[in-house]
């Protein structure tokens, strides 16, 4: 594992990664094939006293700070209780700005602290096998990197890609910052992105 | 379900400054070993060098099913091993060389070889505990390895560049024998005695510098054959995944969600600083360095694919 260390783990703030997410779409679309699903979300985590419905009611407050001009968002919640905050755009950079923003808006009502990821979906056509795979890649404020994840057929299976994964990881690792100890490339399993 | 991939010729065919490393190793060598016969004919062991050499050329020649023997590996049929037969089948077509035979070895640890002095002549074969360890991708990856040996004819040129330094192995042997018993005899001569202490001393010159070189040599057709095998498979990380996990340094990767996770990690918050005491544990250097090659083919591979 250690020769993904070889260079220094890519260190990007919320901010600087957000801008360089924006950044890839030609190289991730063009070159790499990956089209982006034109959504993005924020994963907040309750606090231990807190039901889904006043996660919900606090984050919704939060993004009324959001520019509801340019982007549009919606709040979800999943099973585990935890918040989706999903932002849709045309392309790529304005989902990218979108997570940014979030960030911000976040941050300045107190949820920045829980903020556990932000997960960029992307579609990848494997010519060879024919088949359709869905990439993740989770922006991870906690190793302030991105860390990819592929699940691998049926979802309720809770199987990954890893191979897949390493080399999506090696094709953008110039262009995106990465976190290449792979011990911290945690799944999210049954997303509603 | 496993497909095969296409193949699909690149740019891995070739590597121009390991083509020219390579040549330069084997020129050195081949002045070295110019130098030693030269040596050998001056100083009157002209019969004591041919004798040895036939003698290795024999072995050479005896190789091929002695290697098999060595390793406990048995020749199987493709109604034996129907699986193993396709992959071989699939990479010999897209190599263009004729198909070797096919061998499995019982030796309890996972490994593969290639052997034989031509490509006729040639096996390739595998331990039945490598098939357990690897899927199938990485195993089609290291057999492509081993089939880029053959096509490469590296068995040839390792055996031709080793050939003199076996050569000057048992040439020192025979020497250092004449030296403890036939010296006695010829003390009066004195001249024959100081002749056999320098052959010696160029022999075992001789035996260093070539083993260096040969080893250099080797190493540049390890390099070699995996990127053969990423122009015959076009998939380089499934080869190092395979050297990664024939190492043991397997990458672990979480299966625990993240949203799981956090609440763990909060426990140990030590584990966000994992990585330096990761490098401590450092692995083996080559295969670091092949596994870092390899992730350089994989950067020009994914524009193919």
């Amino acid at each position: 594992m250690c020769f993904f260390l070889k260079r220094a783990p890519a260190h990007a703030t919320w901010g600087q990664a957000m801008l360089s997410m924006g950044g890839v779409a030609e190289r991730l679309e063009k070159q790499l094939d990956t089209v982006t699903t034109r959504e993005a979300a924020v994963l907040v985590r309750p606090t231990d006293d807190q039901s889904a419905t006043q996660t919900r009611a606090e984050m919704e407050r939060a993004l009324t700070g959001m520019d509801r001009t340019l982007f549009r968002f919606d709040v979800t919640m999943d099973d585990s209780g935890y918040g989706w905050a999903i932002v849709k755009g045309a392309v790529l950079g304005d989902v990218a700005a979108g997570i940014n923003q979030m960030g911000e808006v976040f941050t300045a009502s107190g949820l920045g602290e829980r903020v556990m990821a932000a997960i960029f979906p992307f579609m990848w056509h494997d010519s060879v096998h024919q088949r359709d795979h869905k990439i993740y890649w989770l922006y991870q404020p906690r190793v302030r990197g991105f860390t990819p994840f592929v699940p691998d057929g049926d979802p309720s299976n809770e199987q990954r890609d890893h191979d897949l994964e390493i080399r999506m990881e090696t094709a953008i690792r110039r262009d995106l910052p990465t976190y290449r100890d792979t011990s911290e490339w945690y799944p999210i399993w049954g997303m509603p992105i | 379900m496993f497909e095969p991939a296409p193949f699909v010729p690149t740019q891995f065919d070739k590597d121009n400054q390991l083509r020219t490393r390579m040549l330069i190793t084997m020129l050195l060598l081949g002045s070295l070993y110019g130098v030693f016969i030269w040596f050998a004919l001056a100083s009157g062991l002209t019969i004591m060098l041919m004798v040895v050499v036939v003698m290795v050329l024999v072995q050479f020649l005896l190789s091929d099913r002695m290697v098999l023997s060595s390793m406990r590996a048995k020749v199987v049929t493709p109604a034996e091993a129907p699986g193993l037969h396709q992959i071989v089948d699939r990479l010999v077509l897209a190599a263009g060389i004729p198909k070797p035979k096919v061998a499995i070895s019982d030796l309890p640890i996972p490994n593969a070889f290639a052997t034989g002095r031509s490509q006729k002549h040639a096996a390739v074969a595998v331990t039945q505990m490598l098939m357990d360890v690897l899927d199938e991708d990485e195993l089609e990856a290291v057999l492509a390895h081993e089939i880029s040996h053959i096509k490469s004819k590296d068995v040839v040129v390792m055996t031709y560049a080793s050939f003199f330094l076996i050569v000057a192995a048992m040439l020192s042997t025979y020497l250092m024998f004449s030296a403890m018993f036939g010296g006695m005899g010829r003390s009066r001569n004195g001249n024959s005695g100081s002749i056999i202490l320098v052959a010696l001393l160029v022999t075992f010159v001789v035996r260093i510098i070539g083993g260096m070189l040969v080893a250099t040599l080797s190493r540049y057709r390890e390099f070699s054959a995996d990127r053969g095998a990423t122009a015959l498979t076009n998939r380089p990380m499934a080869l190092a995944s395979a050297l990664q996990k024939l190492q043991g340094a397997i990458p672990k990767v979480p299966h625990q969600d993240l949203r799981k996770a956090e609440g763990m990690n909060a426990f140990f918050i030590m584990s966000a600083v994992g990585p330096g005491l990761a490098e401590l544990f450092a692995s083996h250097p080559s295969t670091a360095k092949r596994v870092a090659r390899l992730q350089q083919y994989e950067q020009q591979a994914a524009f193919l694919r």
